[in-house]
């Protein structure tokens, strides 16, 4: 472990510094050891990083950093020199601030084990410890050398004359610098750009009074300029006309003066009251449509109101007389307007002057629409206006007819907004604008809708989907659909609307739809559950057979069912219960299950068929062969019609119904179907003829090995023959249907002739 | 193989069966064939299938000679 030492440790004056802001100031000394003063920086074992630390010195507000330094502050920080703070004479200032800028003391400086700080004031180490430049632009005006120990305070500041020498004189002690500052200033620069133009200046004084004018002149004679304030008042007298200044009231009375009270011809001027009563006595008032002249009133009380409810006729109003031949005053005819004028208390009747002749002639039917037919005034203008665009197609100007297919081609083409609703035959088809086409109905064509909720088709001549439905269920279920006036049986079977229905109540009286008595099935149920195949694992001495079977869902009569039971029977009175329905007895030839007949309808592995007649499961066979006395039938007995024993084949049933007699046969020889043979041969044929049978009641059936080695027979038989489909190796030649046998392969071979037809049939193996 | 001349080609028979108006007779054997008017055919085939041939037929007592010219 190296330790970085110094011998001396100094800073300086920091009272006013906070403590985690100290100035540390070491010197560093490879000479002495064990100085009581030495700071011993004792960095642990963990790698003191200073390189994102920044060392800088700070002095009266001038932080400086390292490189700001002059020698001999020029202390390496560089991290690994500084952990080992190396021997020599170097001194400097160390600050540290971690990565984030901040101070870091040397307290929170972690590996470093600070021993001993120093405080007080600063201790002299050396004759300079800080060089201070002070700058004017780039000229170094100040070079201050600050010894350790030394604080320094700027005290004032003088700004000396362009020209003159900068001076700073401490006016402090030796430890503690004032420095005042004498600075000169600059000298004088260059004469500047021309300002802006300033604001204008301020109204000057009025001027002096003018001279007097001279007196103006009227007509060659001089006149008199009056200073009138109000108005002039103008006064002759003789020959002399005075003007002078008036009063503005004055002026109006004298013209209100010059108005008369009255209107005349020569004075059209009046007064507001005369041009107020003038107004009202001009106004008009209705008095009456009298028949003739002779009915006009004489007495006042017989005309009607006027407005003020006064019946007395006044000047300006007027009356009808519709026969006013009797007038007195003029000779007159017909109808006739009348105006009041004079005053009733003078003129009375004869106020009354006829005015004019009122047009009596009735209006036309025309004129009276053209009344009524709310044209306006500017209707009429632009009829004025558009007078030579109206009239027929052909006398259409052509600027008019170009206008008229503009209209109709913006009718096209905006029709929703310009077409009105239209009807045809009563029924909408164009409606706001929208075409419309309307439901077909009674004899009208039209649009054919197919709901559900139609099932007529007399209207629409199209079948709907529920008559589709109901032709559907006719064709699926093959049933008439529910008659409320027929009977029904438990079973029958019917359709509603809803579905495919079983009765499962007898309706012995006939009423309408109760879905209480019919049971809804389906098409596919009634297949899967016609014949129900299923297996029983019971118990061989378990009287109660259990078979399941899924796909019979109801049992009825008639019920098939194949059960494969995987124990043979040993019980008697057996019974089967098929799925959760009850158990019902089983039946062989009319009677119970025995401990004989058990092990023969219940045979483990050996499929059987069981019929329900409703209230037994009847065995209806099985197909395996049980017979155990085939050893006693014999040919010979079967020959002799004999054999009665062999449960499969009884030999009188051969001899009497379909063989015939049974015989040798060889090879090359021919059959003859009259002999009803029965052959059967494992030798070799070359060469077979078969002739007709000569009667409709001839059948043969043979068991012949058609082959010579293996080369196949040669047959020849009747071309007559005809082969049935089914037969084996059949081939078309000649457009024949033809029996080929081939080599190695026995034939039954069956004859027949049906009175029609003599057929063959062949089956190999 | 067997087979007829009708109006100058060849009719052959069918090897599965003979069929006449009376009766039908399979799997023919040669003296069935001989019996119902049938010849044997012997059937001189070109060796040079590059040429084009036409047949000549040649029938004599009891066969038909095919004999092949040369176009």
């Amino acid at each position: 472990m190296e330790y970085a030492r110094t011998k001396k440790v100094v800073r300086l004056k920091m009272t006013d510094c906070d403590k985690k802001e100290r100035l540390i100031i070491v010197q560093g000394d490879f000479t002495g050891y064990g100085d009581v003063d030495w700071l011993r920086i004792n960095p642990t074992s963990e790698v003191w990083d200073l390189s994102t630390m920044k060392a800088t010195f700070e002095l009266n507000g001038i932080v400086k950093t390292f490189d700001d330094l002059t020698q001999p502050f020029a202390i390496n920080y560089d991290a690994e020199q500084t952990a080992t703070m190396p021997l020599g004479d170097i001194e400097g200032i160390l600050r540290f601030f971690n990565a984030d800028n901040k101070p870091v003391t040397i307290d929170n400086l972690i590996p470093v084990t600070v021993v001993k700080y120093v405080h007080g004031d600063a201790v002299r180490t050396s004759n300079f410890e800080l060089n201070i430049e002070v700058k004017q632009g780039d000229e170094v005006v100040m070079n201050i050398g600050v010894e350790a120990g030394v604080s320094v305070e700027v005290g004032t500041t003088t700004t000396l004359p362009a020209g003159s020498n900068a001076t700073v004189t401490n006016s402090g002690s030796a430890n503690h610098l004032v420095l005042d500052f004498e600075i000169p200033r600059g000298d004088k620069g260059d004469e500047g750009p021309q300002g802006p133009e300033g604001p204008a200046g301020k109204d000057g004084e009025d001027g002096k009074d003018g001279k007097d004018g001279k007196d103006a002149k009227i007509n060659g004679v001089n006149t008199l300029t009056l200073n009138t304030t109000y108005g002039i008042s103008l006064s002759q007298s003789g020959n002399t006309a005075t003007i002078s200044g008036k009063e503005i009231t004055d002026v109006v009375d004298s013209i209100s003066s010059l108005i008369p009270a009255q209107a005349s011809e020569q004075n059209q001027l009046a007064d507001k009251n005369f041009v107020n009563s003038s107004v009202q006595t001009a106004t008009a008032n209705f008095r009456g449509n009298w028949a003739n002249w002779e009915d006009v009133p004489t007495n006042v009380n017989d005309y009607p109101e006027d407005y003020a409810q006064s019946k007395t006729p006044t000047v300006n109003d007027y009356l009808v007389v519709q026969d006013a031949s009797d007038y007195t005053g003029e000779t007159i005819e017909g109808t006739w307007r009348f105006k009041y004028s004079g005053t009733w208390s003078v003129n009375g009747k004869n106020g009354w002057h006829p005015e004019y002749q009122v047009n009596e002639t009735p209006l036309t039917a025309a004129q009276l629409a053209a009344l009524n037919s709310g044209i306006t005034v500017e209707g009429v203008s632009q009829i004025t206006t558009n007078e030579n665009a109206i009239g027929n197609l052909s006398t259409l100007s052509t600027s008019s007819k170009t206008d008229l297919v503009s209209a109709i081609n913006e009718v096209n083409s905006t029709a929703s907004s310009k077409v009105s609703d239209v009807t045809v035959d009563g029924t909408s088809v164009v409606t706001d604008g929208v075409a419309v086409i309307p439901n077909a109905s009674g004899s009208n064509y039209g649009v054919v809708k197919l709901t559900n909720s139609l099932v007529s088709i007399s209207n629409t001549l199209a079948a709907t989907p529920s008559a589709i439905n109901i032709l559907y269920r006719d064709i699926i279920t093959g049933v008439a659909t529910y008659d409320s006036t027929s009977t029904y049986a438990v079973g029958d079977k019917v359709r509603s609307s809803s579905g495919y229905y079983e009765c499962i109540v007898a309706i012995t009286n006939p009423h309408a739809w109760n879905a209480s008595e019919w049971q809804q099935i389906t098409i596919q149920d009634e297949i899967d559950g016609k014949i129900g195949y299923g297996t029983s694992t019971t118990a061989a001495a378990t009287v109660q057979k259990e078979v399941t079977i899924s796909t019979i869902k109801t049992l009825k009569v008639g019920q098939l069912i194949i059960v494969t039971p995987t124990e043979t029977s040993t019980v008697a009175n057996s019974t089967i219960k098929l799925n959760d329905f009850p158990a019902y007895p089983m039946l062989y030839d009319g009677v119970a299950i025995t401990t004989t007949t058990d092990s023969y309808v219940w045979r483990a592995n050996v499929p059987s068929w069981w019929l329900f007649d409703g209230s037994n499961w009847i065995f209806a066979g099985h197909g395996y062969d049980i017979n155990t006395t085939y050893s006693t039938v014999t040919v010979a007995n079967i020959i002799a019609g004999t054999e009665t024993t062999g449960r499969l084949v009884r030999s009188d049933y051969l001899k009497n119904g379909i063989f015939g007699v049974v015989t040798a046969y060889s090879s090359g020889g021919t059959i003859t179907p009259d002999d009803k043979y029965l052959y059967t041969s494992t030798a070799d044929i070359s060469a077979l003829t078969i002739v007709a049978p000569s009667s409709p009641d001839v059948r043969y059936m043979a068991q012949i090995n058609m082959s010579s080695g293996s080369t196949a027979t040669t047959l020849t038989y009747p071309s007559t023959f005809k082969v049935l489909e089914g037969c084996d190796d059949v081939q078309y030649i000649a457009g024949v249907r033809t029996f080929v046998p081939v080599a190695s392969k026995r034939y039954q071979i069956f004859i027949e002739n049906d009175g029609v037809n003599t057929v063959l049939f062949a089956k190999g193996i | 193989m067997y087979g007829k001349l009708v109006n100058g080609n060849i009719e052959y028979a069918s090897t599965k069966a003979i069929i006449t108006d009376e009766q039908i007779i399979t799997n023919p054997q040669r003296e069935d064939y001989l019996a119902n008017g049938y010849k044997e055919i012997v059937n001189n085939a070109p060796q040079d299938a590059e040429k084009e041939y036409i047949p000549e037929y040649i029938e004599q007592e009891d066969k038909i000679i095919i004999n092949y010219k040369e176009v």
